[in-house]
């Protein structure tokens, strides 16, 4: 059967399941296919070669043959189909004891959360995830330290390390307040949010500096706009408007899609991947099957698929199964009727408005469930429904999940306001777990999941360790828009080129030109970042690689980049001063883990940096502190 | 809302619903009606990037030598044909050495590259290398991957598919890094990259400048911080051992003894001075010391860059003479090698190109190619003796070893122009279920991606080609 479910799925269903049965066939079931049709049986269990349907998908005759449209059953189908009815027509139904699950559209209210009047908190997470664990009989967990916290804080909002002047800070400040203030205080650095944050859109709407398609002006970037939409924190509704339908330059990179050289199948024509990105980005369904073929895993269909991207086609286009074309014209339409209709008649402008405002409409309760749960997931490792892309699965918690996704559009779409009402529940600032410790098929929210640093921030954090950033950015900050800069650059360009020689000695000139912050994300993909899971962004990517490999280890242990990276590191950490070993260890203990080393610890380290410190003991210190899970963990 | 997804589930197997519940690649293996037997354990591929004419080098036409004035249509082949070790078996001249081993090989002269519309090295290469014709809406598997995610390394120490000769700084960079890739299988399964294999050496050892003393030095430091630490208390939290597990594996590796398969140095001197015939020819060794050390796959390239090597838009003849020379040690020594030890029989050796070259004009009729470089109807020059059009309708492709047929021909082409295959062609997903089978993977494996099965070969319908195993 599980050879057979797909070829009935592929050519049969269309007309012979669910509300469909033409000329009186049903395949719901085994019991309605045995019944067979207005004409009588279609098939006789354990007699394929006497039975009707093995005939009519055989028959030579066009006219007669099944199925009546798209190609004819191969010939290892239709061996399939034979042995199976040869062999009884076998047909495992699957108890399915609870309906399947089915979000509705509309954001449902729920019932205020079960908890004791005494003990309900302030942040409306907190109410229900207290809740959830009260039912579940799980204690609650205690908040973690305010060292945790505080990395926790300033690498989720902004993707670095704090400086060793906010640590004291904020260690020492007695105000009870203080996290929220702290989480207020980071939120309002825009530049450093929008650095920060600008590569979890850069891998869901494809966004790079290289990669297929630029070769011959097949792509464009968005790169300015979505930084400036970051910056000055776009209300979602509008960012994702603007994405739909851009208003005005520089955000038409994404729904123009790729043109890759060469013929281009159906599926990726500009408007199929206009439909397939505007589903999955916006609202977490995936419609990579049903842009080839009816669905056999979920509900959608082909034409579903091409009623969308018809709005962003400047001619009518076809229906296209599998590469053949069905001589049927697309309609147009967005996924849920219900929230309103698309009129072919418009000019694209028009229809691509449309589209732009039932995605965002309040009624699309799957707009505004997506990004909660991608914010949500990114904060806490754990998405309150997984696979992040697939939002018609269920949620642990859907009370919560709609509760945040209908304060989200109260809030007028403020996506900080989210971050902020995230990060200061009491949930977010417990204790990660860890996520092996799920047993199986269920998933039990515990508390937030340790997560691993991302490549930007890996990179990031050593350059705030080693005062050594990047060069050669491939994006240039608006404020720096300035022939001085370009001319400054162009110098700083020369001295980093004659750089690093062969015996690894760093001229002055090298060290100069790499002291200028230039974030990770602002440069080309390098062998470290690919190993560390910066993506090729030519899919959606709604979630890196985030399991440790053992390529990647190696590129950690010997990998040229690094190794280059951490040697100029070292040496400017000599050249600004570092002469006493156990000084230097402190330091580097407090800027990489914002804690004192343990005696043993410090011991370590001043063997390894030497007395005094050498460029080659710091190199080796700095590669061993940044490889320890202490440092690479958000726990 | 709409109907069907209920109706799916009711008649959905419990296997099928398990599978589909996890979000990460999982094999159908379990369903999979095919379980070939393996004859090969370990697969070397040698990959002559950029189109090599099969006229020009395994399956030899009409020769007509140069002469100012001639005519570019009338001519098939620039060079001779030669004897094989086979007699019905005919090379190009420049192939002496593979010739003089023809009788421990198969060779397929009907290798007829997808139609994708226009003719495109990367798209034709990432075609060759994943089964499926780009672009897709998933990141597809190098077959390398799909190897090692199936099969493992068949020594643990040793990283299960490495990649040798390619250069990622080279034109088409971006294209040709979108298939060498584990794609979704995830990055543990992707290739290990020896761009340059006289220093393959330094892919496996401590960073450049660092004496093994002080990795080692460094590594016990690291290790005694991770139990110095207060995280040590956690010590059976997952993620913290599989960092530190990880970083391990790597240590292993950069310290084992099986990283000096990786140096070439330690290589006699007339063996290493026969496969050097540069980059290609030394990666050739490279490969055989992997292959003894247990590495599973491995591609070789002449590499691909645009306008070089197999890329010849121009002066065509003199070019395929110095490539002729480039392969014909290294992959004859190589297969005799295999053989002196024993592992010729548990080694497929597949050579093959993206597509071949002809003269003929490229397109469709009333959609005909520019010429990249110019072609003249009538040759004033050297330079325009050679095949230097694109050409998909025939290729050549050799195997050796990993138990295919001795001797053995298979396919055949026409002998007057277009020169294309006119009996068996054999298409990509065929030639991959070939080697799947040999390696005794079932060509209908599936992984589980989004939801839906991503075959080995496309849509699973490969099947191996029977008639070349032995």
């Amino acid at each position: 059967m599980d050879d057979v479910h797909p070829i009935l799925a592929e050519h049969c269903f269309s007309c012979h399941a669910g509300a469909k049965r033409k000329g009186g066939l049903s395949m719901d079931s085994r019991a309605s296919l045995l019944e067979g049709s207005e004409t009588g049986p279609v098939l006789h269990p354990g007699n394929a070669a006497d039975s009707l349907l093995m005939n009519l998908v055989q028959s030579p005759d066009p006219d007669e043959r099944m199925p009546p449209k798209g190609r004819p059953l191969l010939p290892e189908e239709i061996a399939v189909l034979t042995a199976w009815i040869n062999e009884g027509v076998t047909w495992e139904d699957v108890a399915v004891d609870q309906a399947a699950y089915m979000p509705s559209l509309g954001l449902v209210a729920a019932d205020a959360p079960n908890v004791p009047a005494d003990t309900l908190p302030a942040n409306m997470i907190d109410q229900h995830v207290f809740a959830y664990m009260l039912e579940r009989d799980v204690p609650l967990p205690d908040t973690v330290d305010d060292r945790r916290f505080l990395r926790r804080a300033f690498l989720d909002v902004t993707g670095l390390l704090p400086t060793l002047e906010e640590r004291d800070h904020f260690l020492a400040d007695a105000s009870p307040d203080k996290r929220a203030e702290l989480i207020d205080n980071l939120l309002a650095r825009d530049q450093a949010y929008a650095e920060h944050w600008i590569s979890l859109w850069n891998d869901l709407l494809r966004n790079d500096f290289e990669g297929t398609g630029y070769i011959d002006g097949g792509r464009r970037q968005i790169t300015d706009w979505l930084y400036n939409a970051l910056l000055t924190n776009m209300p979602y509704d509008e960012f994702a408007a603007d994405l739909i339908a851009p208003r005005g330059v520089g955000s038409e990179g994404f729904i123009n899609g790729i043109v890759w050289r060469g013929d281009s199948t159906a599926v990726q024509q500009p408007a199929m991947q206009a439909a397939r990105n505007v589903a999955e980005v916006f609202t977490g369904i995936n419609m990579k099957c049903a842009s080839c073929h009816d669905s056999f895993v979920d509900h959608w269909s082909l034409s579903d698929s091409y009623a969308l991207a018809n709005a962003f086609s400047e001619e009518p286009m076809e229906l296209v199964r599998c590469d053949l074309s069905l001589g049927v014209k697309a309609t147009y339409g967005y996924l849920w009727p219900e929230l309103g209709t698309v009129d072919g008649t418009l000019t694209r402008r028009k229809r691509m408005d449309q589209i732009s405002k039932l995605v965002t409409s309040p009624d699309n309760g799957f707009f505004s469930r997506t990004i909660v749960n991608r914010i949500w997931a990114r904060l806490l490792g754990h998405g309150i429904v997984e696979p992040l892309n697939a939002l018609e699965r269920e949620p642990w918690n859907a009370p919560l999940l709609d509760a945040l996704a209908q304060t989200f559009q109260d809030n007028g779409y403020d996506m900080r306001a989210l971050v902020r009402l995230i990060m200061n529940s009491r949930v977010y600032q417990w204790p990660a777990v860890d996520p092996a410790d799920d047993d199986g098929d269920t998933y039990v929210f515990r508390g937030p999941a340790v997560r691993r640093i991302s490549s930007e921030q890996y990179y990031d954090a050593l350059s705030t360790l080693t005062g050594i950033w990047q060069i050669n950015p491939k994006f240039v900050l608006p404020q720096d828009r300035t022939p001085e800069y370009a001319a400054e650059q162009e110098r700083l360009a020369k001295l980093a080129a004659g750089g690093q020689s062969d015996d690894g000695t760093i001229s002055p000139g090298n060290l100069e030109a790499r002291r200028q912050v230039i974030r990770a994300w602002r440069v080309s993909a390098d062998p470290l970042t690919r190993a560390l899971g910066r993506n090729n962004r030519e899919q959606v990517t709604a979630r890196r690689e985030n399991d440790p490999t053992t390529l990647q280890s190696l590129e950690l242990s010997n990998g040229e980049t690094l190794t280059a990276f951490i040697r100029v590191g070292a040496k400017n950490l000599i050249e600004t001063g570092a002469d006493d070993p156990a000084a230097l260890a402190q330091h580097l203990f407090a800027q990489g883990l914002q804690r004192v080393p343990t005696e043993n610890e410090t011991a370590i380290a001043v063997d390894l940096i030497g007395s005094p410190p050498t460029v080659e003991g710091i190199e080796d210190f700095l590669w061993a502190l940044s490889m320890l899970p202490e440092f690479q963990l958000l726990y | 809302m709409k109907h069907s997804r209920r109706n799916f589930l009711k008649t959905a197997s419990a296997a099928t619903l398990g599978a589909l519940a996890a979000d990460f690649p999982r094999a159908y293996a379990a369903e999979s009606p095919i379980n070939p037997v393996a004859t090969a354990d370990h697969c070397i591929v040698l990959w002559m990037g950029g189109g090599m004419a099969h006229t020009e080098t395994f399956d030899p036409k009409r020769h007509t030598p140069f002469e100012v004035g001639l005519d570019s249509s009338r001519v098939l082949s620039t060079f001779p044909a030669i004897d094989t070790a086979v007699d019905n078996i005919k090379f190009s001249q420049g192939l002496e050495k593979i010739a003089a081993i023809m009788d421990r090989g198969t060779l397929i002269r009907t290798y007829t590259a997808g139609d994708l519309g226009f003719i495109l090295h990367s798209r034709h290469q990432y075609h060759w290398h994943t089964g499926y014709a780009p672009p897709l809406t998933v990141a597809a598997p190098h077959i390398g991957s799909m190897v090692s995610r199936t099969l493992g390394g068949v020594n643990p120490d040793m990283p299960s598919f490495i990649d040798i000769g390619q250069r990622f700084t080279v034109g088409e960079s971006e294209e040709l890094k979108a298939f060498h890739t584990a794609g979704f299988l995830g990055a543990e399964y992707g290739p290990f990259f020896v761009p340059n294999p006289q220093d393959a050496q330094s892919s496996v050892q401590p960073p450049a400048g660092m004496t093994l003393g002080r990795f080692q030095n460094r590594n016990r430091a690291y290790r005694d911080l991770i139990s110095a630490g207060p995280m040590a208390d956690n010590a059976s939290l997952h993620q913290q051992e599989s960092v530190a597990r990880s970083m391990e594996n790597a240590y292993r590796l950069l310290t084992s003894p099986a990283r000096k398969a990786f140096d070439l140095s330690l290589e006699p001197k007339e063996v290493y001075d026969t496969y050097n015939t540069g980059r290609f020819g030394l990666g050739c060794l490279l490969a055989r010391r992997l292959v003894e050390s247990g590495a599973r796959f491995i591609e070789v390239t002449t590499e691909y860059e645009p306008f070089k090597h197999w890329d010849t838009h121009e002066n065509g003849h003199t070019r395929t003479a110095d490539l002729k020379t480039m392969i014909d040690a290294p992959v004859a020594q190589l297969v005799l090698d295999l053989e002196e030890r024993g592992l010729l029989d548990r080694t497929l050796i597949v050579l093959a190109s993206e597509f071949s070259r002809d003269m003929v004009t490229e397109g469709k009729p009333g959609k005909v190619v520019k010429d990249q470089v110019e072609v003249p109807a009538e040759m004033t020059e050297m330079k325009h003796y050679g095949m230097h059009r694109h050409f998909t309708d025939a290729g050549s492709v050799l195997l050796f070893g990993g138990g295919m047929k001795k001797g053995h021909l298979y396919g055949e082409t026409q002998d007057e122009r277009p020169c294309k295959s006119i009996d068996r062609p054999v298409h990509i997903e065929d030639l991959h279920a070939t080697i799947y089978a040999a390696l005794g993977i079932s060509p209908k494996t599936a992984y589980i991606t989004e939801d839906r099965p991503f075959y080995v070969t496309k849509d699973g319908l490969g099947e191996p080609i029977m008639d070349l195993f032995a």
